[in-house]
């Protein structure tokens, strides 16, 4: 055991000192036209990616527009008076160059990436498209029946079902419940007016901040954002803030939410968090990973490597600036439903009652702090944990500090996080499967809470 | 155990100093990008293992990969899902690192560890700390010289495969149509097996089947070793010979896999003029219409890339703006893939249905425009469009130490040479429009294909063994 810590504790200094003075120091901050600009040099390949961080995202969407933001990224490429949705896809796919977006409840972003020669060809037709785009009637009205049809399929895809219902269900009445795609009544509130505005609202109104790396040469860029996307920063920029009541749930409910013909069922156990209770993000990562991290994790152990109740099982504690989701995640057969949720509610309440062992929390330890390195290995990865820091509003220490800080958690500490976010009685334990379980899961009931049955077509 | 890959398609596109013309009508830079020079040490140890090693510095992390070339391909009747049952029974222990533990040392030092199985190959590999690399030579040695497969293991492993295997095919549309296509397509020979296996082979497989298939197909000199990330060739390479260099050659596995590998047994044996309508749980209908393909390696296997990338990649794509971006949108999502397998190949369409489309218009409507696809389609800029995505795709593959592991790896097995990847640019540069449209007509206007649709208002008894069908 001795040996083990003293590895332990060399591994943690090696990468502490790595880490500073291999990463931290390659990141510049500059500024460009009031923005704030965040850049990693990267000479290996001639390639760059670059992200455009907004600070407001879908709960800028007023009643009526629910989804708008979403769908006015989305359809960003539907086309300008100039192009059309065809000329502007194939430019970009001439280049190589990829092109996304992504709308949380908190933040937006839109990301690039390709070769660095052409990344101003490419980001003129980004700005073109973001003051431009006038998503023509009959290209939106066709998206819009493509993902109607897609909305209509998702019940074959008992998984992403889950996901998608799991996640309205487990965050209740809270601001942050109703998804960011909007739900198949909302589709026909997008018109073109409305889809221009958000996106007018986003450019002129709301805080950005660049993320770019790649060769030197890429800075170039800073004139097309300051010319073409008329970029410019103020110190009365929007930043998405609200308040909210807190949510204390004090009792387990289970949810059913029957599919027809599912031979697994789809298990999902968790809650939403409060923001005063996602302040120490590095225990809920050291907490998750020992719950369900890795093959290793307790729930992977009991769940599967024991009783072969699954394929795959795993935990998470995901937050953003001001609220928080807790989840554990696995299926198994229809035969199996109930003692796969015994079998994971003693886990749970065994943590509780006999707390986590010093080599438990030495491997856990020593997974996080070990696989930390892999979080600066993919340039998007690196820039994307640089832009959640500074939108959760934390300095970069956390990430380069992060295995000293790792240290100083107990047993008692990891133990106390579980019982607070997973503890048994404040749970939804959420089950999608065929209709045929139903009897057989109300049989937890009079243990675990009440039952409730769910339509899932509610949800899409 | 774990991750399972089937049906990834095999173009291993790597580093190019590769040229880039620019008859884009946008006024990017006509500068190429830079050359990227290889750095790989490669050794062949006496036991025939083939070891590559790709030093990158910038992070103390390592990706370490292992192929044993062996796939769903040398299966027999009655075993199918043995190489897959095998890969997730290398987790369940050995006799230095007993139960639990192979494991748990990587994880608790930081580390992952997954694998997957092909028609072609069982690759398993780890993300780790440079610092562990030597524990994890004596990991993967021990598991090959010394696997324990435990009959308390072994059966609870059983069962977790049954539950891949609804995650993956039965509760997968996709997923399952998928599986039914490789089916029909590749009947009767070793790739119309599945790799995960039929449920009775699965029931059936024995301790003793599954260790005879491993004594004879995990051997050094049916494997590579790829390394790549902060470590140092020289004083890594002589402590993989020490570790690796006792485990002994094969005997008799050359032979016999020259004797599976005959090209007679991968000829086609389908009749491509059929339909198959099988029940699932999509409630919009998903088609797959597919066409006999390429071996890996050939020019034409470059070539069915290219057009399959010309026809159908990106929202820009003829296939895509013909079917699913216009006014009146037969299709809501539409893709074209040329599967090369080691042996095989084969070129397939697939897509779903507007919720408004029949089944029976969708395929009458594209059985009539097909033939039209090589003459609409095809031109000098779509060429170049296919060619710098192709480009930018290797570069992004490349920047990980995961990726270029694999890559190094795959084009060793396939090619025999890990830098073949440059090569390789060369031919997709040199594909010409001529080349295209002669493979274009060859396959959607002279060949026949085989049609299978999926749909929950099919009769059940379609497919509930996945074996039954309806021609």
């Amino acid at each position: 055991m001795k040996t083990t810590l003293l590895m332990f504790t060399v591994l943690l200094f090696s990468v502490k000192s790595f880490a500073v003075t291999k990463v931290e120091n390659t990141i510049k901050r500059l500024n460009w036209n009031g923005i704030d600009v965040v850049y990693i040099e990267d000479n290996r390949f001639p390639t760059y990616d670059l992200l455009v961080y907004f600070a407001d995202g879908a709960l800028s969407d007023v009643k009526g527009q629910l989804g708008a933001t979403k769908h006015a990224f989305n359809l960003l490429d539907a086309g300008t008076a100039k192009l059309s949705q065809k000329d502007i896809l194939d430019q970009f796919e001439f280049l190589g160059t990829e092109f996304g977006v992504d709308v949380t409840h908190e933040y937006s972003t839109l990301s690039m990436s390709g070769l660095s020669k052409d990344l101003a060809t490419s980001m003129t037709q980004t700005c073109d498209l973001l003051r431009e785009a006038n998503f023509p009637a009959p290209i939106i009205k066709q998206e819009l029946d493509k993902e109607r049809s897609e909305l209509q399929s998702l019940v074959a895809s008992p998984q992403a079902l889950a996901d998608r219902v799991f996640r309205e269900v487990s965050l209740g009445n809270t601001p942050y419940s109703y998804p960011v795609t909007g739900k198949l009544h909302d589709l026909d509130l997008y018109t073109p007016e409305v889809l221009r505005a958000k996106v007018s609202y986003f450019l002129d109104k709301v805080k950005k901040r660049i993320y770019l790396t790649g060769p030197k040469s890429i800075l170039s860029v800073e004139k097309i954002l300051a010319e073409k996307c008329k970029f410019k920063g103020g110190p009365s920029d929007f930043v998405r803030s609200i308040a909210y009541k807190k949510q204390k749930r004090s009792k387990t409910e289970i949810v059913f939410i029957p599919v027809p013909d599912a031979n697994q069922v789809q298990v999902q156990i968790g809650r939403f968090l409060n923001f005063d209770e996602i302040g120490d993000r590095r225990l809920d990562t050291l907490a998750t990973e020992f719950l369900g991290g890795g093959f290793t994790s307790r729930l992977m152990r009991e769940v599967r490597v024991k009783r072969g109740l699954t394929y795959s099982i795993g935990s998470y504690i995901s937050s953003q600036k001001q609220y928080g989701r807790s989840g554990i995640s696995t299926f198994t057969k229809n035969e199996t439903i109930n003692k796969l949720i015994e079998v994971i509610n003693d886990a749970v309440e065994k943590i509780k009652k006999e707390g986590i062992s010093q080599e438990d929390l030495e491997r856990s330890r020593g997974a996080i702090v070990g696989a930390h390195p892999f979080k600066f290995e993919s340039n998007r990865a690196f820039l994307a944990q640089l832009l959640y820091l500074d939108h959760i509003e934390r300095p970069y220490a956390e990430l380069f500090d992060f295995n000293q800080a790792v240290m100083k958690y107990t047993t008692t500490d990891v133990s106390k996080k579980i019982e607070d976010v997973f503890g048994t009685n404040s749970q939804i334990i959420f089950v999608l499967g065929d209709k045929s379980i139903e009897k057989e899961l109300k049989k937890l009931s009079p243990k675990l809470g009440k039952m409730k049955v769910l339509d899932y077509k509610s949800f899409i | 155990m774990l991750q399972k890959k089937i049906g990834t398609r095999i173009i291993s596109l790597a580093v190019l100093a590769a040229t880039l013309s620019g008859c884009s009508h946008l006024p990017q830079s006509n500068k190429k990008p830079a050359p990227v020079h290889l750095n790989v040490k490669k050794v062949v140890l006496d036991n025939g293992l083939t070891v590559l090693i790709a030093p990158n510095s910038k992070l103390p992390i390592v990706s370490y990969y292992t192929l044993f070339d062996v796939g769903g391909r040398y299966e027999g009747p009655g075993t199918t899902g043995a190489t897959h049952f095998l890969e997730h029974l290398m987790f369940k222990g050995a006799k230095k690192y007993g139960p639990g533990q192979f494991d748990n040392l990587i994880e608790r030092n930081g580390g992952m560890t997954n694998a997957y199985t092909t028609n072609d190959a069982t690759v398993y590999y780890q993300n780790i700390p440079s610092s562990f690399v030597e524990t994890m030579i004596d990991l993967e040695v021990d598991r090959v010289q010394n696997l324990l497969l435990e009959p308390i293991g072994f059966e609870s492993e059983r069962q977790v495969i049954f539950e891949e295997r609804k995650m993956r095919y039965e509760n997968s549309p996709d997923g399952f149509i998928y599986l039914m296509m490789m089916k029909k397509v590749f009947e009767g020979t070793p790739y119309g097996q599945s790799v995960i296996g039929d449920v009775e082979d699965l029931k059936s497989l024995s301790r003793d089947q599954v260790m005879n298939f491993f004594k004879t197909y995990y051997a050094p000199d049916n494997a590579i070793l790829a390394i790549a990330g902060d470590v140092d060739p020289d004083k890594l390479i002589p402590i993989i010979k020490e570790k690796y260099g006792a485990i002994p050659r094969s005997k008799g596995l050359m032979e016999l896999k020259a004797k599976s590998d005959d090209p007679k047994n991968y000829e086609f044996k389908a009749n491509f003029n059929t339909e198959y309508s099988y029940y699932a749980t999509n409630p919009i209908p998903k088609f797959m219409m597919a066409f006999k393909g390429e071996k890996a390696g050939t020019r034409r296997a470059f070539i069915l890339d290219v057009l399959a990338y010309e026809l159908g990649n990106g929202g820009s794509s003829y296939l895509a703006q013909k079917y699913v971006r216009n006014q009146t949108p037969l299709l809501s999502d539409i893709s074209l893939s040329s599967y090369n397998l080691r042996h095989s190949g084969v070129f397939y369409l697939s897509g779903e249905l507007m919720d408004n489309v029949t089944i029976e218009n969708a395929k009458k409507q594209i059985k009539l425009d097909i033939k039209n696809f090589c003459s609409q389609a095809l031109d000098a800029r779509t060429l170049q469009k296919t060619k710098n995505q192709i480009m930018s795709q290797a570069y992004q593959q490349m920047k990980t130490n995961a990726g270029m592991a694999s890559t190094i790896m795959m084009n060793e097995k396939v090619y025999g040479d890990y830098s073949y990847g440059t090569k390789e640019m060369e031919i997709y540069n040199s594909v010409t429009e001529s080349e295209v449209k002669k493979e274009c007509l060859a396959i959607f206007v002279n060949s026949d294909s085989i049609f299978i649709s999926t749909w929950d208002k099919y009769p059940k008894n379609l497919s509930a063994s996945l074996s039954l069908e309806t021609k």
